[in-house]
């Protein structure tokens, strides 16, 4: 019987490293499989932050929101990611979409197209800042 | 006839000298790094969407970015570094402010590399330390870049490493910084 439990200990122990080494080594995966919790256009979300960066983070920040805009400007970063500026009215900040590693290999995007996209909200620094985007 | 048109066209030129040199660089997907070696592991997290802003006329620096821009490879990494680390829903961005020191070593109306110090504030996790760094800033046409890298410690912003990590996370974190600034548009 000490025997049983001590070999369900060990198995339970072995099984518990392996699954701590998979989530410590689990990558950063991409957004592709969660559902957005609401959809506005780029001109409403940087308002919203305008108006009231706390509430705003309260009830986007951390969470994946479905934008659609004006790509007003369109950079790339020195990783080779992409990232479009999404026009607001005001006429220096915008929506900062940073486009998700996956998608380096497109480099379509121009000025004054229309996209609809998919990301992480997390904050307003000058640009309302969205991470991990991908283009539905 | 011949001088009062040469003295209009050098008033012209030395106003437009002086203008070009009173413009800020600005730029919205600026690249800062930072790297953490220990004997039992390397940590580095990337991010490049840092807003910075350099004054050509004062010489008066200014970067801000959210923490929660920094990506890491690894997932859980990067939700420890924004929940247990640097608190990032309770200080959501870092910024430095700061200046040129030796604004006579660079000429922004010339093409060139200029090797200076930058000297300010970092607020990192809601602490403001002074730091000195030299830096570079390399002229050519309109685009202006200006890079640095200087060394931070955790304890110094009240980041808390818990002992149970202490030995996988560096005592020193080493921060890069690394921007392309284009003239800001009025």
């Amino acid at each position: 019987m000490a025997r049983k439990i001590i070999l369900f200990v060990l198995i339970a122990a072995i099984a518990g490293g392996l699954i701590g080494y998979y989530m410590y080594q689990k990558p950063l995966g991409t957004l592709g499989g969660e559902k957005a919790v609401g959809s506005m256009s780029s001109e409403a979300l940087f308002d919203a932050f305008e108006a009231d960066e706390t509430e705003s983070m309260l009830s986007w920040g951390g969470k994946v929101i479905e934008i659609t805009g004006t790509v007003s400007e369109v950079l790339v970063n020195e990783d080779g990611s992409t990232t479009l500026i999404l026009a607001t009215s005001d006429p220096i900040f915008g929506v900062k979409c940073k486009l998700d590693p996956s998608l380096n290999h497109i480099n379509t995007f121009s000025p004054s197209q229309e996209v609809r996209l998919k990301g992480l909200c997390i904050g307003m620094n000058g640009d309302v800042e969205i991470d991990r985007c991908l283009i539905l | 006839m011949k001088t009062i048109t040469t003295l209009l066209t050098a008033t012209m030129l030395i106003c437009g000298l002086y203008t070009q040199a009173q413009e800020k660089y600005f730029t919205r997907n600026g690249t800062v790094t930072f790297f953490s070696s220990t004997p039992m592991e390397d940590i580095n997290a990337e991010n490049h969407s840092v807003t910075a802003v350099i004054d050509a006329g004062s010489g008066a620096v200014e970067f801000t970015m959210l923490m929660k821009s920094f990506n890491f490879k690894k997932a859980l990494m990067q939700e420890h570094f924004n929940e247990n680390y640097v608190e990032s829903d309770k200080f959501p961005k870092a910024t430095f402010k700061g200046n040129i020191v030796d604004m006579g070593a660079v000429n922004f109306t010339k093409d060139g590399t200029y090797n200076v110090v930058v000297k300010g504030d970092l607020s990192l996790h809601g602490v403001t330390q002074a730091v000195e760094t030299p830096a570079t800033i390399k002229v050519a046409g309109d685009k202006v870049s200006a890079s640095t890298k200087f060394k931070v410690k955790p304890e110094d912003h009240k980041i808390e490493i818990p002992a149970v990590v202490r030995e996988k996370i560096a005592a020193e974190i080493e921060v890069n910084v690394s921007t392309e600034l284009q003239p800001l548009k009025k």
